[in-house]
């Protein structure tokens, strides 16, 4: 069976992610639509589809998961650095900043 | 079709005999050799009399009346006014003779010379002409473009120095005129979009539309063009007539609001 | 003089199709387009053999932001692939190249769909062709509309400019100095909390129709550019002032209270004279006398009925716009601007595949063309 894992390195330590035991489904928990459109009154139809009993099916499972996993280190990392790591997270992901990080970090 | 155009301002222009030199984005250019209020017989003494130049902004039918009425006003008002400054300050302009604000009507002095191939001499042109002759491109960067260049960027340097701010600043807009001596001289029109501003900011918008219509129009050798625009620009900023009025601090600080605009351009934000 | 388009025929092949990926704002999209051997023209034409999109719509008064939107895209991508190939009655293997937008757009979604049509071009071992968002836009509106060398005016939620073609690149005659037509369409309707289905643009189009009192805004031609975040900031005042009751807007001829539909109006008339006056001076400017709408924006019927009296006006003058299948952001464009470039041996290594945000439309060489 395949089994997605990934890999974290940096000056700091390293880092192994691997999906674990499950269960696994493609509704991951940090892959949600953002808590304004839903306060807002906006309806989610863009849910991914359910994972298929195939190999493929099982991969894009674990996957999901990964990403949950990664997600949420990743973010912690951020918190941890302490500069404004919340606003880093949303302008990456909202407003499209596209420079360095170590430019973002500096503001 | 520009005929029904061309008789509404036979319309507005009764009798005066008139032909078309050209279809501008905003208004219509016609040439006569009538003008509005000098006799025949005092026309003589007046240099270049043979003929006027007749520029009329037609109502333009995709604009709300309100908006167009407005424009058309405002627009004839501006251009005739800086002209009246520009000659005030011998800035190489046609002369005003006289305007009908309501019709969109200014009647004014005959400038430029055609070109070998018949057309306007306007920088754009003459650029383009330059282009057609010569395959090695030698025509196009010589010693006679790069003063026709330096002495643009002067122009527009006394005019930003004055606190004025063309707004409309293309190589379409530049006329050239050869003097006694077979050198070319730069003549500024279209002052429809002019306005009056002390502002670096506004300074270096003025330069900025310039440059980015030569990287446009003319970009094979855009680069070296706007370089000396600019050169002519900072010379006449450090030169003693502007010395003592604060020539080059101005140039500081437009030049470096123009590095922003730059950016600005490149940077923009192309999110929906 | 024309540019041999078919040096990198197939043997025994005589025709290419191109799979085009577009996710570059709010929409997803995908199509799948023929060419023939040989120039195309008006007896040999691009054939559009599926062209699917999806929109990811948001609750009025939100914008879409680009973590939603990526997602959205990550969420159909597969299943309108799968729709598109269906549609057009081909697979992976009948394909020449994948084609997607490289740029300019919001970094997330773009990324997004890259990743698709990397795994497809790793998957059916095909070369993958990066396109400018804009010039798929144009090159599309050339071919559906024969227009041959026209001034083009490409308006969208993220861009606004006046483009021509010399030496074989879309320069940039006028822009904007600051926001996008669309988007200073779609921040106004965020305040009035007008719905974003179908699209903001079109709701403002139809309320402004019943719009009757022009309220007076600024107007800011400069030379071929125009500005229009302060025209937005006073037409936001005013909206407020009317919610809030207090000092609220009247006409000044009539007294009559300004509505919200006389700002849509007023806010429409404004801009759209803007922007046919630009699109104008760019015309005179390069001596042309055809103009081509294209970009979202370009559906609004206004703006279209505004160009065509402005061409009118001009000796020999010619409008050509396309309906929203094409102006709308879409799939199809980038496979045929992607094929263009493939068929004149333009290719994407995998490594060269990374998206930009910001992306400009005279960037790119135009070797497909060379009049």
């Amino acid at each position: 069976m395949l089994v997605p894992t990934a890999e974290y390195s940096s000056p700091t330590g390293d880092h192994s992610f691997v999906p674990g035991d499950g269960p696994h489904t493609t509704n991951g928990k940090t892959t949600q639509i953002s808590d304004i459109v839903v306060k807002a009154g906006g309806e989610d139809r863009d849910q991914p589809t359910e994972a298929k009993d195939t190999e493929l099916g099982a991969l894009r499972a674990q996957l999901t998961t990964l990403q949950d996993k990664l997600n949420e280190f990743l973010t912690q990392r951020m918190q941890r650095d302490k500069v404004q790591g919340d606003d880093i997270e949303r302008r990456l992901l909202d407003e499209g900043y596209d420079g360095e990080l170590s430019d973002l970090k500096r503001k | 079709m520009t005929d029904h155009i061309v008789a509404q301002a036979q319309k507005i222009l009764p009798n005066i005999p008139l032909s078309v030199v050209s279809q501008g984005a905003e208004a219509l250019v016609f040439q006569t050799g009538t003008h509005p209020y000098c006799s025949e017989e005092s026309l003589i003494h007046l240099s270049n009399a043979s003929t006027f130049i007749i520029k009329y902004r037609p109502p333009k039918p995709y604009r709300h009346p309100k908006i167009d009425k407005q424009i058309t006003k405002s627009r004839t008002i501006a251009e005739a006014k800086f002209m009246s400054k520009l000659s005030k300050l011998s800035i190489p302009s046609p002369d005003l003779i006289s305007i009908d604000s309501i019709n969109g009507v200014i009647w004014m002095g005959y400038k430029g010379k055609p070109l070998a191939n018949g057309e306007i001499s306007s920088l754009k042109n003459w650029l383009w002409w330059l282009e057609k002759q010569d395959d090695s491109a030698s025509l196009c960067v010589s010693d006679v473009v790069e003063k026709v260049f330096l002495n643009i960027g002067a122009l527009i340097a006394k005019l930003h120095l004055n606190e004025m701010i063309h707004g409309d600043l293309t190589s379409s807009n530049i006329l050239l005129e050869e003097n006694h001596d077979g050198v070319f001289e730069a003549v500024l029109i279209d002052f429809g979009l002019s306005s009056y501003s002390g502002l670096p900011e506004d300074k270096a918008v003025d330069l900025y539309v310039l440059e980015r219509a030569v990287l446009s129009t003319h970009s094979v050798h855009s680069e070296i063009y706007n370089e000396w625009l600019l050169k002519g620009y900072n010379d006449m900023h450090l030169s003693k007539e502007f010395k003592s009025k604060q020539g080059s601090k101005k140039l500081v600080e437009t030049i470096k609001r123009l590095e922003d605009v730059r950016l600005r351009g490149r940077k923009r934000s192309m999110l929906g | 003089m024309t540019v041999d388009l078919d040096q990198y025929a197939k043997p025994g092949k005589s025709y290419y199709l191109a799979l085009g990926l577009e996710g570059s704002a709010n929409k997803i999209g995908v199509g799948v387009i023929k060419h023939n051997l040989g120039q195309l023209s008006s007896t040999n034409s691009a054939e559009v053999l599926s062209n699917v999109r999806d929109t990811y719509v948001t609750p009025p008064g939100e914008g879409f932001l680009p973590r939603d939107t990526a997602r959205h895209h990550r969420n159909w991508v597969v299943r309108i692939i799968k729709d598109a190939l269906k549609v057009a009655k081909v697979s992976g293997s009948d394909l020449d190249c994948i084609c997607f937008t490289q740029g300019p757009g919001m970094g997330a979604p773009l990324q997004s769909v890259v990743i698709a049509a990397r795994t497809l071009s790793q998957l059916w071992d095909l070369p993958l062709v990066g396109v400018n968002h804009c010039i798929g836009h144009i090159e599309m509106g050339r071919e559906i509309t024969g227009a041959q060398n026209p001034v083009v005016l490409y308006v969208s939620g993220g861009n606004t400019q006046v483009i021509a073609y010399s030496r074989q690149r879309y320069r940039i005659f006028g822009e904007t100095l600051d926001i996008a037509i669309g988007n200073c369409l779609d921040r106004f309707a965020r305040t009035l909390k007008i719905p974003n289905i179908p699209f903001p643009g079109y709701n403002i189009e139809q309320m402004a129709k019943k719009g009757k009192h022009l309220v007076p805004l600024p107007y800011t031609v400069k030379g071929m550019d125009l500005s229009m975040s302060g025209i937005l900031a006073h037409i936001d005042q005013l909206a407020k002032q009317m919610f809030s009751g207090k000092k609220p807007p009247v006409d000044e001829e009539t007294g009559e209270p300004i509505t919200a539909e006389d700002l849509c109006f007023s806010l429409q008339e404004t801009l759209y004279s803007m922007l046919v006056e630009i699109t104008e001076r760019a015309m005179a400017h390069v001596q042309s006398n055809q103009v081509l709408i294209v970009g979202g924006v370009g559906s609004n019927l206004r703006l279209q009925e505004m160009m065509q009296l402005m061409v009118q006006d001009r000796k020999g003058g010619s409008i050509h716009a396309t309906d929203e299948r094409f102006c709308i952001d879409n799939g199809i464009m980038i496979a045929h601007a992607g094929l263009l470039s493939y068929r004149t041996g333009q290719t994407n290594e995998l490594w060269n595949t990374v998206c930009t945000q910001r992306y400009r439309t005279d960037e790119v060489f135009v070797k497909w063309r060379d009049d």
